[in-house]
């Protein structure tokens, strides 16, 4: 079964679509602000992968913030005589998850600068290994946590592997002003509906407790 | 055929290890304090980092990084409004 991660676009639309894969994207976790110190607290993830729904931000692009005008093309004023402005169609954030190496994430390392903060710290913070039994069926994605992706070879993205547990969001405006230097393609139609329904499936997953019988 | 990109992302893993990236401060008058490692600059928004002026080639693309986290703390010399 061919595992490539099918057709790689590269679009020139300044707005953010679905399956877009930005590089270098600086996630800012946490804010403080204490006393005359302000705490940032941010990650820098390689690679992000655009899970928001492409309605979403196509609505958001085209409707959003655009001044009413009437049936004869007129704007629309309120008694202020001020434009009226549609803001149902606002996208407060988008939602993106982290793409991880695939052979940094198989040695368990891929979280290893998350909690390793100085070189004095000689703690191993390490995620579960991928033993060569359980390499197949992340690559058949047949673990509803992550999502394999591999692209062809005249793409320059390494073989990788989407965390869904990972999401995160950060808002649209922030990712509009990245992806104008930080855009390296976007993956094609169909595989990025499977990536939508994989990660929706996940999401919406229903937690079993394990019964014990005494 | 084997993947000669995995190799290559190894390869330049230590060299990319240490790279230091410019923080934009989305606060104004902000002034790095001691214990940071780091250098910051005082520009506005946006929070991200600028590389507006860097190529995005593919031997960046192709170089294996891991997800890194940094706490920068920030001493600001005039009081929030």
């Amino acid at each position: 079964m061919n595992r490539l991660t099918g057709i790689i676009n590269k679009h020139n639309s300044p707005r953010v679509f679905q399956g877009d894969i930005l590089r270098d994207v600086t996630y800012y976790q946490s804010v403080h602000y204490s006393g005359k110190e302000v705490i940032l607290n941010y990650i820098d993830f390689p690679f992000v992968y655009i899970l928001s729904q492409d309605c979403d931000l196509t609505q958001e692009n085209d409707h959003n913030m655009k001044a009413r005008v009437d049936d004869k093309g007129r704007l629309a004023l309120n008694q202020n005589r001020e434009p009226i402005y549609e803001v149902d169609k606002t996208l407060i954030s988008v939602m993106l998850a982290p793409i991880y190496n695939f052979e940094i994430f198989r040695k368990g390392e891929h979280l290893q600068d998350l909690y390793c903060l100085s070189d004095n710290d000689k703690k191993t913070y390490t995620a579960q290994k991928i033993g060569s039994d359980q390499k197949k069926p992340l690559i058949g994605n047949n673990n509803p946590r992550f999502h394999y992706l591999q692209f062809k070879q005249s793409c320059p993205i390494p073989p990788s592997i989407i965390d869904f547990k990972h999401y995160f969001t950060m808002s649209l405006d922030e990712i509009k002003q990245l992806r104008a230097t930080q855009y390296i393609c976007t993956v094609g139609a169909l595989f990025k509906n499977d990536i939508s329904q994989r990660f929706a499936s996940y999401l919406s997953r229903v937690g079993i407790p394990v019964i014990v019988e005494s | 055929m084997k993947d000669t990109r995995q190799k290559k992302e190894f390869d330049t893993i230590a060299s990319t290890q240490g790279s230091s990236t410019e923080l934009l401060a989305a606060v104004y008058n902000v002034q790095e304090s001691v214990e940071s490692p780091h250098s910051t600059s005082t520009t506005q928004y946006p929070l991200n980092v600028d590389r507006s002026n860097e190529t995005n080639s593919d031997e960046q693309v192709q170089t294996a990084r891991k997800p890194k986290r940094t706490i920068k703390r920030l001493i600001v010399k005039d009081e929030f409004e």
